[in-house]
């Protein structure tokens, strides 16, 4: 079948094996990742919002032979990015990025789902002044 | 405070000079003083049994305090910061709910005493009157009368004057100094690194960039040629000049007949900083041509000059007018036309 697909036009071939795993510069992906990826991916791959319903899907979990076949041919709204914008290498390093974020959890705590200040401004208002008012309550009100 | 209390107190306190509102306005329908809310007594003043429990009760959250300082020097010395990145969370964790219970500890119970087991009584307080009385006010102005006299302040002109001469000058030097504080903007705001010629290369390995690299449907995050080797102010100039670089079908290009020539073989730059408040644009949709802002969703439209289709940006990205060299590299014709980023003061 996938014979068949490739004969109906060109497309980019399958990458290669040797570009798929997750042993380059996690540092460079990363700061690839940041500038081709992460506005629309989030800086950790959590994924987010586009126009009118689309979004860029999360990208933990899921496998380098996607991931890499994703950036050459650019599914949905994604744009392309070719060998001579991203080289191969730089294609692994970002594959390796995104493994190192998927192996390390992160470091501040729970994360909640990565999804950045509007999570974190939520849980803040409703936990953290919750919290406030309820001992604020409690200073003012008399005993028993 | 209404005009009745106002008596009320200024015969409590004896106070001989006559009531004036100032500025305050005074209604004419009064509302009554409804006094303190009638005594309510505690528990723990009614029984002993509850004074005892109240006793123990904050006896034991200044114990937990106690337990929270040990549980955080303990915490401290169990979870090492390691050359491991995760060992911050487990230290940080442990670490600050040790405190937080030892602190919080104290607050409660130092709270709670105060509430069920010190004295149980209101107090109420009247404000007293802002003027002073006649004899204040009185020995007030025979003090600056003194002073005048002994200085000799109005019998010497000489001195007086001098004096506000000198102190007027005074201010000069650190006017001088402060005005010399920060670089003066000039017209930093209105031009950016790119000028004719400066070749389009990649953000942020500095390459630059040829058009047959630029595939349709592809997008390159674009700075200019010099970018990457700086060192001095190079994120005051990226914040400036980052572009980002599209390739369309060049009939769905609609470009104006003016700026034609600013794109090439279908490939068009612009500016990536929002004209709203200056966010990096760089949320291209593939198919719809539409570039999102993520921070307040203004959205531009590729095809059309980067006009704003929706959200709160109220001009478009600025074109930056690209062609190519002998090389086949991609090179700017020219510095923006406008000033890129947000609208500010002059413009």
């Amino acid at each position: 079948m996938a014979a068949y697909v490739a004969s109906l036009a060109p497309g980019p071939a399958i990458p290669e094996d040797q570009y798929l795993e997750a042993t380059g510069d996690a540092a460079h992906g990363g700061e690839l990742f940041r500038i081709n990826c992460a506005m629309c991916h989030n800086a950790v791959g959590a994924g987010g919002a586009l126009t009118e319903g689309k979004y860029a899907p999360v990208l933990k979990g899921v496998s380098a032979k996607h991931v890499y076949e994703a950036m050459v041919t650019g599914p949905q709204s994604m744009p392309v990015f070719n060998d001579s914008n991203l080289t191969p290498t730089d294609k692994q390093d970002i594959i390796t990025y995104l493994a190192y974020m998927d192996e390390n959890e992160s470091a501040g705590g729970y994360a909640l789902a990565s999804l950045g200040p509007v999570a974190e401004g939520l849980f803040v208002w409703i936990f953290g002044l919750g919290g406030i008012i309820a001992i604020t309550v409690w200073l003012a009100a008399k005993s028993n | 405070m209404a005009g009745k209390d106002l008596e009320k107190s200024k015969e409590a306190e004896g106070f001989e000079h006559e009531f004036e509102s100032g500025l305050a306005v005074i209604s004419e329908t009064k509302i009554s003083d409804p006094g303190l809310a009638p005594h309510r007594v505690r528990m723990t003043d009614k029984s002993p049994k509850h004074a005892k429990n109240a006793e123990r009760q904050v006896a034991v959250l200044f114990l937990l305090s106690v337990v929270g300082s040990f549980f955080a020097l303990w915490a401290y010395v169990a979870f090492p910061i390691t050359e491991d990145l995760a060992t911050v969370r487990a230290n940080n964790l442990w670490l600050g709910l040790g405190m937080t219970l030892s602190l919080l500890g104290i607050g409660i119970g130092a709270v709670h005493w105060a509430k069920t087991l010190m004295p149980d009584f209101e107090v109420s307080e009247a404000r007293h009157q802002t003027r002073g009385s006649e004899d204040v006010r009185a020995a007030a102005v025979e003090i600056v009368k003194l002073a005048d006299q002994e200085s000799g302040f109005s019998r010497r002109k000489l001195i007086r004057r001098t004096m506000y001469g000198a102190l007027a000058l005074f201010p000069l030097p650190a006017l001088i100094v402060f005005g010399d504080l920060g670089p003066v903007v000039g017209d930093s705001l209105r031009h950016t690194m790119w000028k004719k010629g400066t070749r389009l290369t990649k953000d942020p390995t500095g390459i630059p960039i040829k058009a047959s690299d630029v595939t349709l449907g592809s997008v390159f995050h674009v700075i200019p040629e010099g970018l990457a080797e700086m060192h001095e102010h190079k994120l005051e100039e990226k914040a400036k000049a980052a572009v980002l670089l599209v390739r369309l079908n060049q009939e769905d290009l609609k470009e104006d007949e003016a700026k034609k020539s600013w794109s090439y073989d279908g490939i068009v730059a612009y500016s990536k900083i929002c004209t709203h408040v200056g966010c990096p644009v760089a949320l291209y949709e593939q198919h719809t041509h539409h570039l999102l802002c993520p921070c307040h969703q203004s959205t531009f439209d590729v095809t059309e000059h980067c006009k704003v289709v929706f959200g709160p940006a109220s001009r478009s990205l600025p074109q930056l007018p690209i062609t190519v060299d002998a090389e086949g590299y991609l090179i700017a014709q020219s510095d923006f036309l406008e000033p890129v980023g947000p609208s500010f003061w002059e413009r």
